[in-house]
């Protein structure tokens, strides 16, 4: 073991009265070792609590949408969406008021009237109260409704559309119907809170 | 204070007999210059051709929107008149659509 000792001493050109030294650096090194043992506890301790703290938040935001998504089904969803399936059910039904090709402008107004009148109701009934819930929601929801019947209320007053026309009528109407309907009730049921 | 007076028959789609469209409110209210007359006028006249057939909610909503937030609901009728001979299409219920969907996305905005 001396022999040994005395080797690294030669190999490292190291005097025997600095032998001392060498060890001095050895207890030196330890204390560094040490210390930044308890820089990378406490680092480590910090870190797990910030992020303990930022998962309770994340629970808590968690909670409060779920709550939120909780109340939004079953004040307005379930017991208004009937309301949304009739509108659509009332709107379809125009079908049988389009008596022929060639509808005078009375009976065209009528028609209209009657879409946006069907569209008003659903404001009134289901649409207002999304807008308290979820104002970005109500946006979509409405220029969804607003198009429909803007789309139908061009056609419609359109001389150059013989609805009557099977075709027509389901490029023209039906296809828009379909469309908003589909839409309409994407945007409800992927509603996140 | 002088009257105004906005005829519709300038500002519509050739061949249509109807105004629909958010975009094609925004762009009436804007060719109109309807918000700076609503302040400056006492009165302004707005003239409904006589063969149209509807002005919907969505158009009324985005031509009128500034002009109800200024005055209010009930300053808007006292000032803004909408003038037509038509006995086919009367615009009650849809200006009082529009006018009530303004008021109500005002007031849901002030609350966030």
């Amino acid at each position: 073991m001396l022999y040994l000792k005395n080797k690294i001493m030669i190999l490292f050109c190291i005097e025997k009265s600095s032998w001392f030294n060498l060890e001095t650096l050895s207890n030196l090194s330890n204390i560094i070792i040490a210390f930044l043992t308890l820089v990378l506890g406490f680092y480590v301790f910090v870190y797990q609590k910030n992020k303990d703290n930022k998962s309770d938040e994340e629970t808590e935001i968690n909670r409060r949408k779920n709550i939120k998504l909780q109340w939004f089904k079953e004040i307005i969803i379930q017991p208004k969406i009937d309301l949304v399936f009739n509108f659509y059910d009332q709107i379809n039904s125009i079908k049988s008021k389009i008596n022929g090709n060639d509808l005078n402008d009375d009976e065209k107004i009528e028609i209209i009237n009657f879409i946006k009148k069907e569209q008003s109701d659903l404001r009134k009934s289901f649409l207002d109260l999304v807008q308290h819930i979820n104002n970005d929601l109500h946006s979509e929801l409405s220029l969804n409704v607003d198009k429909l019947t803007d789309n139908l209320t061009d056609v419609i007053s359109n001389d150059e559309f013989k609805l009557k026309n099977e075709i027509t009528y389901n490029r023209e109407i039906k296809s828009k119907i379909e469309y908003s309907y589909s839409e309409f009730l994407s945007k409800i049921f992927n509603y996140c809170g | 204070m002088s009257n105004a007076s906005i005829d519709l028959e300038n500002h519509r789609t050739k061949g249509s007999k109807v105004f629909t469209g958010r975009e094609r409110g925004i762009s009436v209210r804007e060719n109109t210059k309807i918000d700076a007359l609503v302040k400056e006028k006492e009165l302004v006249e707005i003239i409904i051709p006589t063969d149209i057939m509807s002005i919907n909610p969505s158009f009324l909503e985005e031509f009128l929107t500034n002009a109800v937030k200024s005055l209010g609901k009930e300053d808007f009728y006292t000032k803004v008149k909408f003038i037509s001979d038509s006995k086919r299409y009367d615009i009650t219920l849809d200006l009082e659509e529009a006018v009530d969907r303004i008021l109500r996305n005002e007031n849901a905005l002030s609350k966030k």
